[in-house]
């Protein structure tokens, strides 16, 4: 048995586990980062047409929408996700391993991720909107023509801040059996004190973040015009 | 109040009087609580809002901030009331180039508004305005955000789109030499309320309301000196010259055969649009009545006189 005292050797690590896990770390979070800018953004553009003074202002849907985004960004991920199992288990037939995960990180997600959608939709310059309306634009040629292309930097923001939240999400899923890299922390560092897994596994993570932020800002880096 | 079509119509006031308000009234961007708005023969309070932006289509704008989508091209942004339009590809690229060329921006196609200065920023706004060729083109403080050179190019370019594409200039500014170098007719706001409306010339020359007279004095070269006026013995007389009048030796011919001497206590010859005009305050010296000839001989001329 290794231990911090002995040194660490890895004798424990046995890395095909080790990519599988992050395979579908990896996994979890593309797919479900997937079905969150989907719903995220579709949610966000609500909000931030129905808000205030904005092209639908419409304030008992923005109440109704901004507190059930508010309700569930309050509940902890951990919790949010035992609480929607048996949602989960209709929609993909298992609470378990890497598609038992992806609902819960969604719903986790997408409130989230549509709060910042429409604080980047708030940046875009009412100028701009209304010089659209004025040549003609439809609400539809706004939001399509004007919103999201004139916020894209922000947007891109968001999705790699929302990308990274996701990959903290993965590990917690582990909890409850989810796979990944998480999983594997849990399962051999935690349960069976094999320091050498939860430090490979916790390398791996802060890689995979580092990673994705990168990317993320130069993405941003390349769009932005100002 | 109504704009006739091919004249260029100055809106001017005070910063808060309700310029804007009044000019997106036009194209219902503000909807007025009473009261319709025709443009061209289409009533477009009375449309629905899928005919409204129709006929937005036919209403230029032009904005003192540009407004620009600052992640598009310049061509983009031309491109864009095209696109909205839903011409072909091809017939946007088109008129896109006409359009760079008339606003002389073809090296600049592909920036984006970021790397651009004002007065280009402002060709753009114009470009993307005129793309489908509208009847009217509405100007929200075009020229407030630019420096006075610039302020010139970008008046001259509204200038000559007006004679040559014959567009109908509906403009608002705060600063009367904006008006007294491309309007035809003005009309004055303070509080939400015209004050004061008519042709340039007219309402420069004899400015009747307060807030007018502000304006006119704006550009004034001199604010009237009334303690020396006060202060002259002989006969005060304001004259005004319009038109080719104004560079005629007028004034010395009227004297000549009498022995009449004058003085010129004040005076502008300046030009507004492309009609001269000038101002003087004189002092006339002589007998009674060969100051009355003087002056019955400059009515003659055609010369408005005022004893003041
Ligand atoms: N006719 C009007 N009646 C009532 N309020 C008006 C009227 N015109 C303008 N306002 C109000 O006055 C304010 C300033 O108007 P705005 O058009 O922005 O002024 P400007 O462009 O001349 O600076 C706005 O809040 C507008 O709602
Ligand atoms: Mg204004």
């Amino acid at each position: 048995m290794s231990g911090i005292g002995k040194g660490i050797d890895f004798e424990n690590v046995r890395w095909p586990e080790i990519w599988e896990a992050t395979n579908d770390t990896l996994f979890m979070m593309a797919a479900s980062l997937v079905f969150t800018i989907l719903f995220g953004l579709i949610i966000g553009v609500i909000l931030f047409l129905t808000s205030r003074r904005q092209l639908l202002q419409q304030p008992i849907v923005y109440g109704v929408l901004s507190l059930i985004v508010n309700i569930l960004r309050s509940v902890p991920f951990i919790i949010l996700m035992i609480m929607i199992m048996p949602v989960t288990k209709l929609i993909t037939g298992t609470t378990l391993g890497v598609e038992g995960s992806i609902p819960p990180l969604v719903v986790a997600a997408t409130p989230f991720f549509a709060r910042l959608v429409e604080t980047s939709l708030r940046e875009v310059d009412r100028g701009v909107i209304e010089a659209a309306q004025a040549m003609g634009a439809s609400k539809w040629d706004i939001v399509r023509r004007v919103l999201l292309r004139e916020s894209r930097p922000g947007l891109l923001a968001a999705v790699t801040i929302t990308a990274v939240t996701l990959v903290s999400y993965t590990a917690m899923s582990g909890v409850i059996g989810g796979g990944g890299l998480g999983d594997l922390a849990l399962r051999y560092g935690y349960q069976r004190f094999q320091t050498d897994v939860m430090i490979v596994t916790v390398g791996l993570l802060i890689v995979l973040v580092q990673v994705l932020q990168t990317v993320g800002d130069i993405l941003v880096r390349r769009f932005s015009r100002k | 109040m109504t704009v006739q079509k091919g004249e260029i119509f100055g809106i001017i006031g005070h910063s808060g009087a309700g310029k804007s308000t009044l000019l997106r009234c036009v194209n219902l961007l503000e909807k007025p609580t009473s009261g319709t708005v025709t443009v061209g023969d289409v009533e477009l309070t009375g449309l629905s809002e899928r005919q409204l932006q129709n006929q937005r289509r036919r209403i230029g704008m032009i904005f003192q901030h540009f407004n620009l989508l600052s992640m598009s091209t310049v061509r983009d942004n031309i491109a864009f009331p095209l696109v909205l339009a839903k011409l072909s590809k091809f017939e946007v690229s088109k008129r896109v180039d006409e359009l760079l060329k008339l606003v002389q921006l073809e090296q600049h196609a592909d920036k984006y508004p970021a790397q651009l200065s004002g007065g280009q920023k402002q060709r753009v706004g114009i470009a993307r305005a005129l793309a489908n060729n509208p009847d009217v083109l509405l100007c929200d403080e075009a020229t407030s955000a630019l420096d006075p050179q610039t302020t010139n190019s970008i008046l001259a370019l509204l200038l000559d789109i007006n004679a040559k594409l014959g567009i109908t200039i509906l403009l608002i500014t705060h600063e009367m030499n904006v008006i007294r170098s491309i309007c035809d007719r003005v009309a004055v706001i303070d509080q939400g309320e015209i004050v004061e409306m008519g042709e340039v010339l007219h309402v420069f020359l004899k400015p009747e309301h307060p807030v007018t007279r502000d304006f006119v004095a704006q550009v004034a070269d001199s604010g009237a000196n009334g303690q020396l006026l006060h202060q002259r013995t002989g006969r005060l007389l304001r004259m005004t010259y319009i038109g080719d009048l104004t560079y005629e030796p007028i004034l010395y011919n009227a004297v000549k055969p009498t022995g009449v001497q004058f003085a010129i206590l004040q005076g502008t010859v300046s030009r507004m649009k492309q009609t001269p005009y000038g101002q003087l305050i004189v002092e006339l010296i002589g007998s009674d009545s060969e100051v009355e000839s003087v002056i019955a001989v400059l009515r003659d001329e055609g010369l408005e006189v005022e004893s003041i």
